[in-house]
């Protein structure tokens, strides 16, 4: 058995003969996202070692003795061992896009509000590696301090790093290069979407009656920037007296800066379940998500359903107008027109609601759309229609690669996770882990698998991301045993090929 | 010795000795190994004696049954490759199959060949026993009396005339002196749309019990539920058993009297409930008890219970479980079918017949492409090879994952074999029809 190892340019041209031929010593797979991990050794001439340092983030590819592909990834790490010499160049350390997420220092010494420098690029690495970003966060730091810290740290992060080790015995001239699957570059960019979610927390002071016979609406703009499906609706509300109407709230459109015609009506809420002397916020959903446009004003509107001196209820208001969309406002019904719900801290100015308006799509969708955000090297991404819902809204500071794990364990509305593979041309695919109630894959009394096809599967064609039983023994049936002997799934595999 | 060859019955075999040998293969020492382990490492001399180009020749020959056996291995050639022995003219072939197979030679081999002669060694290993010639098997049961030219089954077992799924092998018809290979040839005779997916094999044996009354419960045998006749039924009647519960709860039972247990011999059955008709819940899962009246010997893991399917398999149960001294009579047993819909919701179950299924030799068939009227399903255990032959083009392919052991006789012994099968919407039709015709090759561990 023979592996054969083809390094490409990091353009993906095919390069003139490398200097030495690599041997596998070991090769990972994993279901989510393919080829995971490689290991590759050769031993090459002394004075031809530092050529390889220039394999850092190169193609990478591992056939069989078939032309079959077995592997493939880029160069991550390169270490070169000769005499008493350990040489390690990196990507793990190469950083070329950098921003600063920090907390101002006022003049008082106060850390004050946060801000971020943007990210600055070296484009020169970029153009050379792909996009490395990192997010530098701090405290206390004004925005000099923030500016130069990102332009340092860039100089120095944006090309690879080198590491000198001494050793303590003389080595064979010996090159080793660590290899990852393209799966991981998703995590070289941070990912974020303010879609989907619109918000206003306030802190301003503020309330509002409604429903007592003065104001009968209250409204609330904001834009989306994204198509987006709108699931649920929160308001700070609480009752005066004892209402017993179901509350429900509206999407409307916009006419002339006012709400307008009814989109969509969410599900009742019980009034009187509402507390007396606090605000609480309150759920309302709509039992089907209603589709939003991009670029388009909207309005959540609550309707009290009653109108009554004694009994009705009071919200939140923010007079502070904290909204971060410019030119959205709140707005109240109140006497057959519309108007600008009034202030009493900032007379003349537009209070906005405290509210929230939570947006949900597929997250097969988003993991595509998030894929596609952190998309450097795939040539095309196939996407999965999960069947389960959730917020898009991303602004945890994670990754590509941390968001899509996180949605793909989340798993589809079968209650299976998502899996994903990249094909040797760097395909990327999202599917639905298997019905473990029907193993593909079988092991043999030998150790060996196959499939039903009963072709046997070599070591470095591993079956991941398929469920596998044994077949030497006729205790198991499937489907019937899925809590007793519940089949096999192939998650990861690690190979090590006999030397 | 009065023949040796190698090779397989697909390519031919190449004589190293004995009658019929041609040059430049002169004869050949088999060095036996003889111990109790499965497998055994021996070696053959084989003289050679001839042109350059005829030992070159016989080498390349050798070196092809090599070649023969790593494809065999990696499922890319039909046949093992064999040690084929004769001990006299008149006896039959014996075979053994033989893996790791490496050819050495004597350190100045090279320089012997070109004057005309080498001796090599080829070095293996086999399974501890020689098979004999393939046989065949006249089949017995409901369906008729010693029938070799294919035995009419049918898809399930009861009073009815010729209803059964079972044929028998009489011990007299199987002269072996180790468990024996099995082979055989199951015609699926359903014609229209009608369609086999999965096939259930077993194989029963004792050294005189020929009956198969023990392995089937019909609906007067279990207890509870209701009764109702139906002629599409099993024994004509099939049994409503309805609850309400959270917990488990007794589904039905049934009793494993004195004669039946000592007939049953301490082996493995897999209770098999066959449903009348099929239910819809989601949360319905199932175990079995073997129990002497109210004390309980074993439990069973449990078993989700799919909707829509038409049957239902259990874990394997052992009857009687444990071993025992057997100095007395065996105490009789109750088998209980437990239940447990997670709901708690009122389910309603109807079924027709529990067979213990025996599991001493045993395959299953996991159809993913269907079987249609006249194609056969060949299951070699010889070769340790599965096909179906199709129908129409006579063409053999495959349409089974096949999950299970070896299908083995066992020497000295009656031998009844099991079949279930069931359609693409996963029921187990009554009325499907199956032909069956069956082969063994005896096996021994000394030639």
């Amino acid at each position: 058995m023979t592996l054969n190892v083809t390094i490409d340019n990091r353009d993906f041209s095919s390069p003139p003969l490398r200097p030495a031929s690599f041997m596998v010593d070991r090769l990972t797979w994993s279901a989510f996202g393919g080829p995971d991990q490689g290991v590759l050794l050769a031993t090459a001439p002394v004075d031809k070692l530092f050529e390889f340092t220039s394999l850092l983030r190169c193609p990478v590819m591992v056939n069989d003795q078939e032309a079959q592909p077995v592997w493939w990834g880029y160069v991550s790490k390169i270490t070169i061992l000769f005499t008493k010499v350990q040489f390690t160049i990196s990507l793990e350390d190469l950083y070329n896009r950098v921003n600063v997420k920090y907390a101002f220092v006022s003049p008082d010494n106060r850390a004050a509000d946060e801000s971020e420098t943007g990210f600055a690029e070296h484009t020169r690495s970029t153009a050379e590696y792909g996009s490395r970003e990192i997010v530098l966060h701090r405290k206390n730091i004004d925005d000099d301090f923030a500016l130069n810290l990102r332009d340092t740290f860039l100089e120095i992060s944006a090309l690879p790093r080198l590491v000198l080790s001494p050793l303590q015995d003389d080595r064979v001239a010996q090159i080793k290069l660590d290899c990852q699957g393209w799966f991981h570059t998703l995590d070289w960019v941070f990912y974020e979407n303010l879609e989907g979610f619109y918000a206003n927390h306030g802190p301003g002071p503020g309330s509002l009656a409604f429903g007592d016979g003065s104001t009968s609406y209250v409204a609330q703009s904001f834009l989306p920037g994204a198509a987006v499906d709108v699931k649920y609706a929160y308001l700070l509300l609480r009752k005066v007296g004892s209402p017993t109407s179901n509350l429900s709230v509206q999407i409307r459109d916009d006419s002339g800066g006012n709400p307008n015609a009814v989109l969509a009506t969410s599900q009742t809420v019980a009034g009187s379940t509402f507390p007396q002397y606090n605000y609480t916020w309150q759920r309302f959903e709509f039992a089907s998500a209603y589709s939003l446009s991009a670029g388009t004003r909207y309005w959540l509107v609550i309707d009290p359903n009653t109108s009554s001196g004694a009994n009705y209820y009071q919200l939140r208001t923010d007079e502070n107008c904290s909204y971060y969309q410019d030119n959205q406002y709140g707005k109240r019904y109140s006497g057959g027109a519309w108007g600008y719900i009034p202030s009493i801290t900032d007379p003349g100015s537009r209070p906005d609601l405290m509210f929230r308006v939570v947006c949900v799509t597929d997250t097969g969708d988003q993991i595509t759309a998030i894929a596609a955000a952190g998309d450097q090297f795939f040539t095309k991404i196939t996407e999965i229609s999960s069947g389960v819902s959730a917020s898009p809204y991303r602004v945890h500071g994670y990754s590509c690669f941390e968001e899509i794990t996180n949605l793909m364990a989340l798993g589809t509305s079968n209650q299976r996770l998502i899996l994903a593979d990249v094909n040797p041309q760097r395909h990327l695919a999202f599917y639905e882990q298997p019905d473990p109630a029907i193993p593909t894959v079988y092991m043999d009394s030998g150790g060996r698998y196959f499939t039903r096809y009963m072709k046997v599967l070599k070591p470095y064609h591993p079956p991941v991301g398929q469920f596998a039983i044994l077949s030497g023994v006729d205790r198991l049936a499937m489907p019937f045993d899925r809590l007793r002997a519940p089949s096999c799934f192939v998650d990861h595999v690690d190979y090590r090929p006999p030397l | 010795m009065y023949q040796i060859a190698l090779g397989d019955e697909l390519a031919g075999y190449t004589v190293i000795d004995g009658a019929s040998i041609a040059p430049p293969f002169v004869n050949s020492t088999v060095y036996f190994t003889f111990s109790g382990d499965p497998f055994v490492q021996e070696h053959i001399d084989i003289q050679l004696k001839g042109t350059s180009a005829q030992i070159a020749a016989a080498l390349a020959t050798l070196e092809l049954v090599i070649q023969r056996s790593l494809l065999y291995d990696h499922a890319a050639y039909g046949s093992p490759q064999y040690l084929r022995c004769k001990t006299e003219a008149t006896a039959d072939d014996y075979y053994t199959p033989i893996t790791e197979v490496f050819l050495a030679a004597n350190p100045a081999g090279y320089l012997t060949q070109p004057v005309g002669s080498k001796v090599v060694t080829l070095h293996y290993t086999r399974p501890n026993y020689f098979d004999g010639p393939k046989t065949n098997l006249p089949l017995t049961g409901r369906g008729g009396t010693d029938v070799t030219t294919g035995y009419p089954l049918v898809n399930h077992t009861d009073s009815g005339a010729g209803d059964g799924s079972t044929a028998l092998i009489k011990k007299a018809d199987v002269l072996t002196g180790l468990p024996a290979p099995l082979r055989i040839e199951y015609t699926f005779n359903v014609g229209g749309a009608a369609a086999c997916k999965d096939i259930f094999v077993g194989v029963y044996h004792h050294p005189t019990y020929d009956g198969d009354a023990p392995f089937f419960f019909y609906y007067d045998d279990l207890a509870g539920g209701a009764d109702t006749a139906d002629g599409s039924a099993i024994e004509g009647n099939y049994k409503t058993i309805s609850w309400t519960s959270t917990a488990w709860e007794v589904f039905t039972y049934g009793l494993v009297d004195l004669g039946d247990i000592d007939v049953l011999n301490g082996a493995s059955y897999r209770p098999i409930l066959h449903l009348f008709s099929t239910h819809a819940y989601d949360d319905l899962y199932f175990r079995v008890q073997v129990q002497r009246f109210s004390q309980v010997l074993f439990v069973s893991e449990p078993v989700y219970s799919p909707p829509g399917y038409g049957y239902l398999l259990l874990p394997p149960i052992q009857l009687p479980p444990n071993y025992l001294l057997r100095e007395e009579a065996l105490a009789k047993v109750h088998i209980y079918i437990y239940a447990l819909r997670q709901s708690g919701a009122l389910t309603s179950i109807d079924i027709d017949c529990l067979t213990l299924f025996p599991l001493h030799y045993a395959a299953t068939f996991n159809g993913f492409i269907n079987m249609s009227y006249l194609e056969t399903l060949v299951d070699d255990s010889h070769r340790n090879r599965f096909c179906v032959w199709n129908a129409t083009t006579e063409g053999e392919t495959v349409c089974q994952a096949r999950v299970g052991g070896p299908l083995l006789l066992f020497p000295g012994s009656n031998s009844r074999l099991f079949f279930y099968c069931t359609n693409a919407s996963n029921l187990m039709p009554i009325t499907y029809l199956a032909t069956l015709k069956a082969t063994y090759r005896p096996r021994g561990r000394l030639l």
